[in-house]
């Protein structure tokens, strides 16, 4: 088991050890929950070193954020070298909750203004400005983005909010809703199914 | 100059080739989008920059060179490729592009069409290609297809056109309009928000 050594140094020394360590646990949790009992760094070394999870390596590299010194880049080589990221999968949000989780990840673009905690997002979704070089979208806490949405613009995705699959979001959506389409609109608000 | 010794093989490429001016145009609309800041600087020193940064200009780049016969250049193309490989889930199929083609992130691109204009814009997800064995599209100039969206069969794209995030586009669109949807419609024609079916426009138009 030399493969996540690197990792765990690197999560040792990192100044978002704690936003990490809770996305392990809802990575755990989701994922395989019959692990949710190992000791935490198990389920670490589990979730780097896994081929089918590569998408936690993307969140990983970027929860790191840039390396603060020679040794840390020399370890961020080392590590990204024995565990590839994912490729199509981009995450340029300033700033994300923890617990975020990505399913999947094939085709995923991440460019929000920010993210709130608990947040899932799946494959090829993107989110992102609606006109080149526009807004971005605000997105709340406990949000889910299903397969192949689009989240577009500087939108408001409220806490609790569902995103259907395959549905164009570019109006904002209110807390506890779910919006689907496209163009998207409310299908349930606040746990009422809407007429339709 | 160029800092880097690694971009030392696709430099010699870039300048050697004979689409050199198209890639001039590709390059010019790129730092246009991604840094402005960088437009007065050369063509090669930009050139070395995109390939450096965004691996979707990568593919682009190894679209317009396409092959070579000579042992030289063969070699320069593969030290090229090693070192900067690009977007693995990118194809271009046979199309004819125009010059000024800009991509973004370039995940699960699928370009098949047998025309695309000038200066014309593609997000990720997108897919341009067969629906049956009756022919791809030809896109014209000027055409933004945002993020998902399916272009689909031998339909003819307008100038000047936006086709909207995840639109499924089965028939042909008149220039100047923006459409969206499954299956797509007409939402704005130059400039003015409408409800038109494309089966209807197609209709007005012949």
């Amino acid at each position: 088991m030399i493969q996540p050594i690197f990792h765990i140094l690197l999560l040792r020394r990192s100044s978002a050890r704690e936003v990490i360590e809770k996305d392990i646990i809802r990575w755990t949790q989701i994922t395989d929950s019959a692990r949710s009992e190992y000791p935490l760094l198990a389920n670490f070394a589990w979730l780097v070193t896994d081929e089918t999870l590569s998408e936690f390596r993307n969140l990983f590299y970027y929860r790191l954020g840039k390396p603060a010194s020679l040794l840390d880049k020399l370890l961020l080589i080392a590590a990204k070298a024995v565990s590839k990221p994912r490729s199509a999968l981009s995450i340029e949000t300033p700033s994300v909750g923890p617990g975020f989780v990505i399913k999947h990840g094939f085709n995923a673009i991440i460019r929000a203004q920010s993210i709130g905690e608990n947040c899932m997002v799946f494959q090829d979704v993107t989110i992102g400005y609606k006109n080149p070089g526009g807004g971005l979208p605000i997105i709340g806490d406990h949000v889910h983005i299903s397969a192949g949405a689009k989240v577009l613009g500087p939108i408001k995705i409220g806490d609790y909010s569902v995103v259907a699959a395959n549905s164009v979001i570019t109006k904002d959506m209110p807390p506890h809703s779910t919006g689907g389409g496209v163009p998207a609109r409310v299908i349930i608000r606040a746990g009422v199914i809407d007429d339709v | 100059m160029i800092r880097k010794f690694s971009a030392l093989a696709p430099v010699i490429l870039f300048k050697r080739s004979s689409v050199k001016q198209i890639m001039e145009m590709d390059i010019h609309r790129w730092v246009h989008i991604h840094n402005p800041d960088r437009s007065a600087k050369s063509p090669a020193e930009n050139f070395a920059w995109l390939l450096e940064t965004y691996p979707e200009f990568r593919n682009l780049f190894y679209y317009r060179i396409g092959t070579y016969s000579s042992i030289l250049g063969r070699i320069l193309l593969w030290l090229a490729k090693m070192l900067y490989p690009p977007v693995d889930t990118m194809r271009f199929g046979l199309s004819k592009i125009g010059p000024g083609f800009f991509i973004e992130h370039g995940f699960v691109t699928i370009i098949g069409a047998e025309t695309i204009g000038e200066n014309c814009w593609v997000n990720s997800g997108v897919a341009i290609g067969y629906r049956d064995q009756s022919g791809v599209p030809n896109i014209g100039n000027n055409v933004y297809i945002g993020a998902g969206a399916k272009i689909l069969g031998p339909v003819k794209i307008g100038d000047n056109v936006v086709i909207g995030a995840n639109a499924v586009v089965l028939r042909d669109v008149p220039s100047n309009c923006t459409v969206a949807g499954v299956p797509a419609r007409i939402i704005r024609r130059d400039g003015v928000k409408v409800k038109e079916s494309l089966s209807a426009a197609t209709r007005q138009a012949s």
